[in-house]
């Protein structure tokens, strides 16, 4: 019998299944800021496959979404060997600032071990699954336009610069969720007859936020 | 003016404007195995067209490339998938939608040379894609679970236009030989059929989850057809659409619905344990009939099928199964096709032994 585990432990454990998802999606490495984006997406849709975010809000910056406590676990997933970083930098910010900017890459035979306990945990398989389509959608988006596509995402576009976007932490996700509303809107567009599955709605929401991204 | 948004940021116009557009879906869900069949078949297609000719290649899905190509001596070939470069006598580690491939450094010469330096390469449990090519037509086979499963394997099929019914069957066969046909295979998959094979209890939507395995196998046996599986939970029933291509009577390519699947999980038990009367089953199947057909008219279907995979505790045979629909399938022609799940690896030995004495 599989214990319920903690929020801390479910976070490094998803984070983990994101970046081995991310590798098969040919993201690799991954910088930093795109790997903030795509915890973004993962967690904004996750309503839409029934699955409950992790965080259910994000910081709205204007150098893109945030979270603190998976950059935390990112270190940690270094310092213990499961993550390689490829390459550290520093960026301009602006005239008068810089910032660093890192890459990032599993090292897939170490997290092996991880990964199969993980998978063997109740819903993590269904979560695996999510992402994985997550994945293959956001390496569709051109590396340099990943950044964009957050901005263009209903739930984000929609928030304030510099406050916390809330779309399920204390707001009722199916009201304050527009991404998923909107994924699920697209059904009253689609071709006759057909019923378009969460999967599909997915894919057709990701790829009008990369059609969006890149201007067309 | 973000507040006059309807759906946040994105305005409906802006989703019935996309929709317009009638963007590709018919990629979603599928699993990474999947996608590297079609990304493998799309190649192929672009070799033969280019005139390559080779006795063997060899595909190996790669889950990390850097890790697979570490200590190993390799070519790195990143744009493989544009189809300029040839591809026989070679074995290949490619990321699922070959964006990125690596060839391994030796040439290849015969098959069992292939499978033995993917074993002692460590790679042999890689999804991978043997193209045997010493034939006009070439042969793909797909081995999900790497060539160190060399039974477990499906046979691609690379043309784009109507599936033959025996080739369908026999796929559809395979995946539940592979899959389905015993407890033991069932439970391979993440996507489980049993809550409790040996009470004879389903899995929550047994129909669902048989439709998601199955739309797995075909993706991976028909790369270059469309596949879309819808679901509707109120009724329990599951529908798989395989979309090919055809030339119209004006000589215009035209997409066409070779088959419509109609799948029936046929129990005696509630997931629950409660339990499901004969008549409940005879109508199900009988409604399966009826779904099939109307499906097949309102998409333009060409042909219909009700997969019935039975997870009753009595094996009866197809006969005994579908006198009540025998009749009314025909004239609609509408094909009754049925596998039975065992509750136990005995009783599947029984039924092969006992098939091996009918005359």
């Amino acid at each position: 019998m599989i214990e319920e585990i903690d929020q801390p432990t479910r976070l490094r454990t998803r984070l983990l299944v994101m970046l081995a998802c991310l590798e098969r999606a040919g993201i690799s490495p991954v910088a930093v800021d795109q790997l903030h984006a795509f915890v973004f997406f993962a967690d904004v849709m996750s309503p839409l496959w029934s699955l409950e975010p992790l965080k259910g809000s994000v910081l709205k910056r204007r150098d893109g979404p945030f979270y603190k406590e998976v950059q935390v676990a990112l270190d940690e997933f270094v310092a213990c060997g499961l993550v390689d970083v490829v390459s550290l930098d520093y960026e301009l910010a602006d005239d008068t600032s810089a910032r660093l900017s890192a890459s990032f890459r599993i090292i897939l035979p170490r997290a092996d071990h991880v990964l199969s306990v993980v998978r063997a945990m109740p819903d993590e398989a269904d979560w695996e699954r999510f992402l994985e389509q997550l994945a293959f959608l956001f390496a569709e988006i051109a590396t340099d336009r990943r950044d964009e596509a957050v901005e263009v995402d209903a739930t984000y576009q929609a928030g304030v610069d510099e406050r916390v976007v809330d779309f399920a932490e204390w707001r009722a996700a199916g009201e304050a969720d527009h991404s998923v509303r909107a994924a699920r809107r697209l059904q009253a567009y689609a071709p006759k007859g057909v019923t378009l599955n969460q999967a599909e709605q997915l894919v057709l929401y990701m790829r009008l936020v990369k059609r969006k991204a890149s201007g067309s | 003016m973000v507040a006059e948004l309807e759906f946040g940021g994105i305005a409906e116009d802006e989703l019935r404007a996309f929709m317009a557009t009638t963007p590709d879906f018919d990629d979603a869900d599928i699993p990474a195995a999947a996608r590297f069949s079609r990304a493998v078949a799309d190649l192929l297609s672009k070799r033969q067209a280019a005139g390559e000719q080779f006795p063997l290649a060899v595909f190996l899905m790669s889950d990390s490339l850097a890790a697979d190509v570490r200590e190993r001596n390799t070519e790195h070939v990143p744009l493989l998938a544009n189809g300029n470069d040839p591809i026989g006598a070679r074995i290949w580690l490619a990321q699922a939608q070959v964006r990125n491939a690596y060839a391994l450094a030796t040439p290849l010469s015969d098959a069992a040379e292939a499978f033995q330096m993917v074993s002692t390469g460590g790679l042999s449990n890689r999804p991978a894609i043997v193209v045997d090519g010493r034939a006009a037509t070439w042969h793909a086979s797909l081995y999900p679970r790497g060539l160190a499963f060399p039974e477990m394997w499906l046979r691609m099929d690379l043309s784009d236009g109507p599936i033959a019914e025996a080739d369908l069957k026999a796929t559809i066969h395979r995946f539940w030989y592979q899959g389905l046909r015993t407890p033991d295979v069932a439970r391979q998959s993440p996507i489980k059929i049993w809550k409790s094979a040996a009470d004879g209890w389903p899995e929550q939507g047994p129909e669902g989850r048989l439709q998601g395995r199955l739309r797995d196998v075909l993706f991976g046996a028909y790369p270059r057809r469309k596949i879309r599986a819808e679901v509707k939970n109120e009724e329990g029933r599951a529908d798989i659409f395989i979309v090919g291509h055809a030339t119209a009577a004006s000589g215009v390519p035209a997409q066409v619905t070779d088959w419509v699947l109609e799948l029936k999980a046929l129990c005696d038990k509630t997931t629950n344990g409660g339990n499901v009367d004969e008549t409940t089953v005879r109508a199900a199947v009988t409604k399966g009939v009826a779904q099939a057909t109307l499906y097949r008219d309102t998409q333009n279907g060409v042909q219909a099928a009700v997969c019935c995979f039975d997870m009753r505790s009595t094996d009866e045979d197809d006969e005994a199964c579908f006198a009540h629909v025998k009749t009314a399938a025909e004239a609609r022609e509408v094909r009754l096709w049925r596998w039975p799940l065992f509750r136990a690896a005995d009783d599947a030995r029984m039924a092969s032994f006992a098939s091996l004495n009918q005359p």
